[in-house]
């Protein structure tokens, strides 16, 4: 017994030692210039595009990390290092945080780059603070109906008609013709398509309406409601139930794949699951309220690559040559290639899977996007985001009408401000 | 093997006659368990059985049907993983952290519940009253304080960072330890003290032999957790060469989109040492104590 | 106590044999008087050995937990924003007075708190006859036992996933899937409130049941097998055995447990987050997510900070009442 204690604290203290051997290993590469990058994607997708940039800088090596996905993780990550002064050189900086930075000073203006020339408008717009430009963002997102072609031929329709009002009678001709679920949202997503109609409505005014509501100016009771009762129609209609409150995202794409679902809201990062499920499908519009709206969609650019203000020297040219390399043709498209997403710079014109040609040309092509998020205080806008899906939950439970969802999104936005 | 089992036999059967009806009458009694308890045990493990199935799926397979077997059949994803992920050097990473970080949180603990054992005072009565608050310290709130703090000590990006932060575990150890030696009989150490052994002494020749079944346990408990632990590296580990095993899971983790059977895949590799840890271990939470030390 | 008592007699003897009364009287005193003093010494000896012992906890403690939450505290009368400290201004107590505002997080109490009462009761429940059967022999017995703890390991991520298609509303669902067999029409597990709720609890029960039936598992191997051994003379049956020894000898265990239980419960984040992201509406929303969704993950972690110090205080007096009850129980055990 006595030699089983004494064998398991020896082995323990051995390892002890080589632990704290093994932490101070790995001196840095002598002679070439270290470039530190923090990306919210993974590193297989992004070492070709760093394979390919040291090769043509073979005096740089960038030092890759990154943490999971767009959302909480990655900026919370982001958040904390910064915190602790651990800001790498490079780093995506995503549109809700980037207030923030500029104001804690560790985004570099980059105005007047060279390479911001190469940056289309919408994306230029969305990585400003004060008028100034503080991330180059070169690709962008849409959501678009995917839809089954085989489903949708059941009721005789081949494309995703123009109105809302279009819509919600393909979607009762095919309940008609047996399609049991013919539309379905994610419960994170609910109304997603509302942003659209906002989108438009908004491009008609001086200052968009999330913008005005986040200023004060107007409030959600007042300019949502009329939105949110015509998503409501979705129940009314009877082609969606209450039972997409409890629907994660993976659900809604499990019923599309495997060919129960005709219609769901969707992007161009589902196209290989749909192409693997070996299912007819195709990418469509998401439809307007009235008949010659021009079409919008809920969509943005990406976020931008940042630089550390704090870098200087032999470093910052290093970084600004990464970024000039990332919005070059070879670097755009290596990211397409590599990372699924649809570059949108004025420079290159990228080639677009055919099934999602329609969404492509209606709105990135166009820049006919639209996030309500962009339009409210930094300060709890991803609260308020998720805010509004719970409000939307409560109306599909048919616990509470529009207009209480929208009066208590208001009430929600004073308690952030 | 199993020092309290006890055959309920009637009170005044004698050793001789209890013989064969009882034996069989147990061994009845032992098969139902075995099919009720594996049954139950079974029906419970569907969750796992899905994650298992999907590894042999791709993203499609598995969006169409998550629960049945694969259509196409494919170690794809264990070929991925084990070819563009840094697993070998992520698995020394992980053992490295995982051996460290427990050693010294057990024995932190150990040590800790061995002292309030030896006296009851007011002091000893504060300080564990003291050590019970960081269990309802909601750890989201410390996260910010401490990454500054190690990043003023130049501890983040290492695994010595990661191992010392660990080490806040030591307080669970000590507080599952400190309530099961309150349970050992006193006289032990008492005996052992008259002898003329220091307190060391009597810790780790009385003390850690007695309560091996907590101490495996907590070990237990504590190397899942450390190997398993995705939030503390996910924020402080940047150099690839540092990352632990779970970190893999982001290879798949998109921006958009999750792959999931990859995913599925990483955290199949990255639970195997750990299982088969436990399988390994449960027995030593049970094989019965020294013999006999207990009693009286 | 015995060594104490010899060397009190070694000291008191001789001169008890030697002198005459006054004398003894006077050397009682002075046994007396010196018997205190070394008591109060091996007091001050045995605390601090004792306190030696605790040394390395108390410092892992304070420098890792204590020091970041006196932190935070300083954080959460400030508009820090989680950045850079040195930009925050004071703001006193705006924080606590912005957290009463905010109705989300009454939502978040009450699912917390019938969360916390029903996993600890319901696992308290499942884990120790769980427990009691898994100490017994039988074939498959190792195999079980790594079964059952291994429910919770894999991350909550990928479990999230599959319980989501596990209990999906659509018919699609593996449980409606099964039920459908019978005739029963889809049920809406996760989009019905009350639902999800349950459905939230009971897979909580799933992950944790077989962690406390090894803790107990653990705790069984401390009871003196002659407790059993006297009592099987006595002809009591198994169900008397568990009832009048197994339960009371199992009762610090159950302290440990239930302990565990009620704090994991209040601090409880993951698992709703992963299922139900907190909906349908509010219905299975927590005070965890509240602090990260409204205060640290918006950039304010002023007010993340405020509530969760609101939170701690909360919990402080919801633990200390059942460390009461507890100890109350074990005097009356003993």
């Amino acid at each position: 017994m006595k030699k089983t204690w004494q064998t398991i604290v020896g082995a323990g203290a051995a390892i002890a030692m080589i632990a704290s051997l093994a932490g101070c290993g790995s001196g840095s590469a002598s002679g070439k210039t270290e470039l530190s990058f923090f990306a919210n994607n993974t590193q297989d997708v992004y070492q070709p595009v760093i394979d390919a940039f040291e090769k043509k800088n073979p005096d740089i090596k960038v030092k890759f990390s990154t943490t999971n996905g767009a959302q909480a993780g990655y900026q919370q990550t982001l958040q904390t290092r910064i915190s602790g002064g651990q800001l790498a050189d490079v780093y995506v900086a995503p549109p809700e945080q980037l207030s923030d930075l500029v104001k804690n000073g560790v985004a570099k203006d980059l105005t007047n780059e060279s390479f911001m020339e190469r940056i289309g408008d919408t994306n230029k717009a969305q990585a400003s603070v004060d008028g100034k430009v503080y991330a180059m963002s070169i690709t962008a997102w849409t959501n678009a109906y995917a839809y089954n072609k085989d489903l949708l031929a059941k009721a005789g329709y081949d494309s995703i008609p123009e109105t809302w009002d279009e819509f919600i009678d393909m979607l009762k001709a095919l309940k008609d013709a047996g399609v049991e679920k013919p539309y379905l949202e994610p419960k994170a997503g609910l109304g997603a398509l509302v942003e659209g109609w906002i989108g438009y409505d908004s491009s008609k005014q001086s200052k968009s309406i999330d913008q005005q509501i986040g200023d004060g100016s107007s409030t959600f009771a007042k300019s949502y409601t009329k939105y949110y009762k015509e998503w409501a129609k979705l129940f009314d209609a009877g082609v969606m139930g209450s039972e997409v409150t409890g629907l994660a995202d993976d659900q809604v794409r499990s019923e599309f794949a495997a060919g129960r679902l005709a219609v769901m809201p969707s992007g161009y990062w589902d196209v290989n699951t749909f192409k693997d499920a070996g299912i007819n499908f195709a990418f469509g519009r998401m439809p307007m309220l009235h008949k010659g709206d021009t079409p919008y969609a809920p969509g943005a650019a990406d976020s931008g690559y940042a630089i550390n203000a704090k870098i200087d020297g032999a470093k910052l040219k290093a970084a600004e040559s990464f970024l000039d390399f990332l919005s070059s043709e070879e670097g755009l498209k290596l990211i397409q290639d590599n990372m699924g997403l649809i570059p949108s710079t004025k420079n290159y014109t990228p080639d677009i899977d055919e099934t999602f040609k329609e969404p492509y040309d209606l709105y990135l092509k166009t820049g006919n996007v639209y996030l309500n998020t962009l339009g409210w205080p930094a300060s709890g806008r991803s609260a308020l985001r998720a805010e509004t899906f719970a409000q939307l939950q409560q109306v599909a439970l048919g616990s509470i009408t529009p207009a209480q969802a929208t009066a208590n999104l208001d009430t929600k936005l004073k308690t952030l401000s | 093997m199993t020092t309290q089992h006890i055959p309920a036999a009637p009170a005044d059967a004698a050793p001789a006659a209890r013989g064969l009806s009882l034996s069989q009458r147990e061994r009845i009694r032992s098969a139902v368990r075995s099919v009720v308890v594996i049954a139950i045990a079974l029906i419970c493990a569907v969750p796992l059985y899905v994650v298992v199935i999907n590894t042999f799926k791709n993203s499609g397979d598995m969006a169409a049907d998550p629960f049945g077997l694969p259509t196409h059949f494919t170690l794809e994803n264990y070929t991925y993983a084990l070819e563009n992920l840094p697993v070998v050097q992520a698995t020394i990473n992980t053992l490295i952290v995982t051996v460290v970080g427990v050693f010294f949180m057990v024995i932190i603990g150990a040590l800790a519940a061995y002292g309030m054992v030896q006296k009851r005072s007011k002091l000893t009565a504060g300080i564990g009253a003291f050590l019970m608050l960081s269990f309802v310290i909601p750890g989201q709130t410390l996260l910010i304080p401490q990454y500054k703090m190690e990043a003023q000590f130049g501890l983040v990006d290492s695994l010595l960072g990661l191992i010392v932060l660990y080490l806040g575990g030591a307080t669970f150890c000590y507080f599952l330890i400190v309530q099961y030696m309150r349970g050992l009989p006193g006289e032990l150490f008492e005996a052992a003290r008259l002898d003329g052994a220091g307190p060391f002494r009597i810790f780790w020749q009385i003390v850690l032999p007695l309560i091996r079944p907590i101490l495996i346990t907590v070990v237990v408990f504590e190397t899942m957790w450390t190997w398993n632990d995705f939030m503390t590296p996910n924020i402080y580990i940047s150099s690839t060469e540092k990352q632990t095993l779970v970190l893999q899971v982001f290879n798949a983790m998109g921006q958009f989109s999750t792959n999931w059977p990859l995913f599925m895949t990483i955290t199949t590799i990255a639970l195997i040492p750990v299982f088969l840890f436990f399988i390994f271990c449960q027995k030593w939470i049970v094989a019965g104590l020294v013999a006999g030390s207990v009693k009286g | 106590m015995s060594q104490a008592t010899a060397i009190v007699t070694a000291s008191a003897l001789p001169e008890a044999g030697a002198a005459p009364a006054r004398a003894i009287a006077g050397s009682v005193q002075d046994f007396e008087a010196s018997h205190t003093r070394d008591r109060k010494r091996r007091n001050l000896m045995e605390n601090l050995t004792s306190v030696r012992f605790l040394l390395p906890l108390l410092a892992v403690y304070i420098i890792i937990v204590l020091i970041p939450f006196l932190q935070s505290i300083v954080f959460s009368l400030t508009d820090y924003d989680g950045y850079d400290f040195a930009n925050a201004k004071f703001v006193g107590i705006a924080n606590y007075q912005a957290i009463f505002q905010d109705q989300t997080l009454l939502a978040g109490l009450g699912f917390t708190l019938l969360y916390t009462v029903a996993t600890t009761v319901l696992i308290t429940a499942i884990a120790l006859p769980l427990a009691v059967t898994l100490n017994r022999k039988f074939f498959g017995r190792n195999f079980a036992r790594s079964l059952f703890f291994f429910f919770s390991v894999p991350s909550m991520a990928v479990l999230g996933l599959v319980w989501q298609y596990i209990f999906s509303p659509l018919g699609t669902g593996a449980v409606n899937t099964f039920l459908g067999k019978f005739g029963v029409s889809p049920v809406p597990w996760l989009s019905n409130p009350a639902l999800a709720k349950f459905c939230v609890i009971f897979i909580a029960v799933w992950a944790q049941v077989g962690w406390h039936a090894t803790l107990y598992l653990a705790y069984l191997q401390a009871i003196p097998a002659d407790l059993y051994e006297q009592a099987s003379v006595d002809g009591a049956s198994r169900g008397q055995q568990f009832v009048h020894i197994t339960l009371p000898q199992m009762v610090p265990a159950m302290g440990v447990s239930i302990f565990m239980l009620l704090t994991g419960g209040l601090k409880v984040y993951d698992l709703p987050f992963t299922l139900t992201t907190g909906g349908p509406g509010n219905a299975t929303y927590t005070v965890t997510q509240s602090i990260i969704v409204t205060g640290i993950g918006s950039g304010r972690y002023g007010v993340g900070s405020a509530l969760g110090v609101m939170f701690f205080l909360c919990c402080v007096i919801l633990v200390a009442l059942q460390q009461i009850v507890t100890s109350l129980i074990e005097k009356r055990l003993s």
